[in-house]
């Protein structure tokens, strides 16, 4: 029977207030993994999503690609250029453009491989669901771009964002668009890095992107988001390690005469300090691991509720609470706990043993 | 070496607000190895402190308290902590068991080598063979006090320094706690210090020091 057990016997002591005060921290660590989770979840899921593209490099118009302004497609003599470079293969043309659809503005997107859209019915023609929900179009209703008829083949399971978006074989897309390309995906012979200077190098009027460009971007993106959001849930588990320091100055108060005996009976200042900063760590450690199990049961009704209108119905729990995060966070608790703990410790370890066993 | 602790020239001075207090005037004391001193005289005549001073709960403010030949002055805080978990056992008047923990678990408490086994041996010994899994708020007076004195004895002390310990108790249970402690001392060698305003109490000493505005103004040796 330790002067360390005796922490956790004081925990249990006041279940009430050891809750309450707990409560602050499960609160606090459950918001900030729920947070931080679906941000690292949706960028470990968004970088895997790229990894399983099938091309390792893209490529585009020099001009910054399909996200610049002006002319960024890709010439028909740059793009036999690409397709007779000897360092890469399986090269696939896509296009882009803009159109209307019953006087609402669209983008087609003409694809060589549709891995990467889930689709409802078959490939082909696929428009948004968004827009069938819109203007009520079901597979087999025909729809007119550029004056050319299409019949739907499917439509996308997840809704997107901004405006809508039609798919159409690359085939069937790209006489629309006067045979511009507005990207090439292709596979490398070799390190994608290394093609992808070559490719910039013997093709003018291009740049390349690789995978790990891509990733780069996403990291770049989703970790100054992440920060933003991990300050501002910090705040709760800040405000729950405060209600730690306040609890923890009370039950030393509270417990003077406890503190007298204790150290009256040979415990040294040390492991007085000591036992009031395990059972602050305990506090934190304990309200930690309830609101990470906390944080992970809402995580897991978010994957099921909101996974397949996001599109992302094969994303699961492990993608949102790696390993780091579980670590961290209930590591980061338990070690801002004892510091909350440290003043509340040093006052009880200098109590004075005389005055400590007098007082009432 | 016959003495356990020897006090010298002790004066020891608080400050309550702009007030100083001399709690004792120039003491001297010598408690002998295996000796049962009784500590009497009235409030605020300095037994309890006296008590602290030698128990190292505090130090004087000018003299020497030695123990076992050493100024306690030369321990560090350290040190002074130890010396009271090996060498002291402390009894208190109002019990001071942690409610929190069970019998056993209070005696197992400060043991530096933590054996249920002596534990329960000790508790066995004071008439608590029953009571290992109670709580402080399940025990009457008299048994909190024994358990008091079972953690006392949990690494087998040198002294045990007891300050009013009967003070809460009736006289039956006065005598069963003093019995426990003349036992302790005439059988195993404990040397023992009891502050007490109690007579009953002090007659289980073998010698009785009075004191009074913190000096001793007697004392008288009795069978």
């Amino acid at each position: 029977m330790g002067i360390y057990r005796l922490s956790l016997k004081n925990i249990k002591r006041r279940k009430l207030r050891s809750i309450l005060t707990m409560l602050g921290i499960i609160i606090g660590v459950a918001t900030l993994v729920l947070l931080i989770g679906a941000g690292t979840g949706m960028k470990a899921y968004t970088k895997d999503q790229i990894q399983s593209m099938a091309g390792d490099i893209v490529i585009y118009n020099s001009s910054g690609g399909m996200y610049a302004s002006g002319e960024y497609y890709l010439n028909s003599a740059t793009v036999s250029k690409i397709k007779n470079l000897s360092q890469i293969y399986n090269v696939r043309e896509d296009t882009q453009f803009n159109s209307n659809i019953k006087n609402s503005p669209v983008v087609v997107v003409g694809l060589s491989d549709w891995s990467q859209i889930k689709v409802n019915g078959t490939t082909g023609v696929v428009i948004d669901k968004a827009m069938a929900d819109k203007f009520g179009y079901k597979i087999g209703s025909t729809i007119t771009i550029k004056d050319q008829e299409f019949t739907i083949t499917g439509t996308t399971k997840q809704m997107s964002m901004g405006m809508g978006l039609v798919f159409l074989d690359i085939d069937k897309a790209l006489p629309l668009n006067d045979n511009k390309v507005s990207s090439v995906t292709a596979s490398t012979k070799g390190d994608p890095e290394s093609v992808k200077k070559d490719v910039e190098s013997q093709v003018p009027g291009t740049m390349a992107l690789t995978q790990s460009d891509f990733t780069k971007q996403i990291d770049d993106m989703m970790n100054g988001i992440m920060l933003f959001i991990g300050a501002i849930a910090s705040i709760g588990l800040i405000v729950g390690v405060i209600s730690i320091v306040n609890i923890m100055l009370v039950n030393v108060t509270e417990r003077t005469r406890e503190i007298g005996v204790l150290k009256a009976i040979g415990f040294t200042n040390h492991e007085v300090l000591g036992s009031i900063l395990v059972e602050a760590g305990f506090l934190g450690f304990i309200g930690a691991v309830i609101g990470l199990i906390l944080a992970a049961v809402l995580l897991q009704l978010a994957i099921i509720f909101f996974g397949p209108q996001l599109g992302m119905e094969d994303i699961n729990l492990l993608y949102m609470l790696p390993p780091w995060l579980i670590v961290a966070v209930i590591g980061g608790a338990t070690l801002l706990s004892m510091l909350a703990g440290l003043y509340p410790a040093w006052k009880a370890s200098r109590l004075n043993v005389v005055e400590a066993l007098r007082h009432e | 070496m016959n003495e356990i602790i020897v006090l010298e020239k002790v004066r020891k001075e608080y400050h309550v607000g702009e007030e100083t207090v001399n709690a004792l005037r120039g003491l001297d004391l010598v408690i002998k190895k295996g000796s049962f001193i009784a500590i009497m005289g009235p409030s605020g005549s300095g037994k309890s402190t006296l008590l602290h001073l030698a128990g190292i709960l505090d130090v004087p403010t000018t003299g020497t308290v030695s123990l076992e030949g050493k100024d306690i002055k030369e321990y560090s805080s350290k040190e002074q902590a130890q010396l009271r978990r090996h060498k002291i056992g402390f009894i208190f008047q109002r019990y001071n068991l942690m409610p929190q923990l069970t019998v056993l678990e209070n005696v197992l408490l400060p043991m530096v080598k933590p054996d249920p086994e002596k534990a329960k041996a000790i508790l066995d010994k004071l008439g608590l063979s029953d009571k290992y899994d109670r709580f402080q708020g399940q025990l009457s007076g008299g048994e909190q006090q024994r358990v008091v004195i079972a953690r006392a004895l949990a690494n087998d002390p040198a002294i045990i320094l007891a300050d009013e310990p009967t003070g809460e108790l009736d006289t039956e249970n006065t005598r069963i706690i003093m019995n426990i402690l003349r036992e302790l001392n005439q059988k195993e060698g404990i040397t023992i210090v009891v502050v007490t305003h109690n007579p009953i109490a002090a007659e289980y000493a073998e010698k009785v020091i009075k004191m009074q505005d913190g000096v001793i103004i007697g004392e008288n040796s009795q069978n």
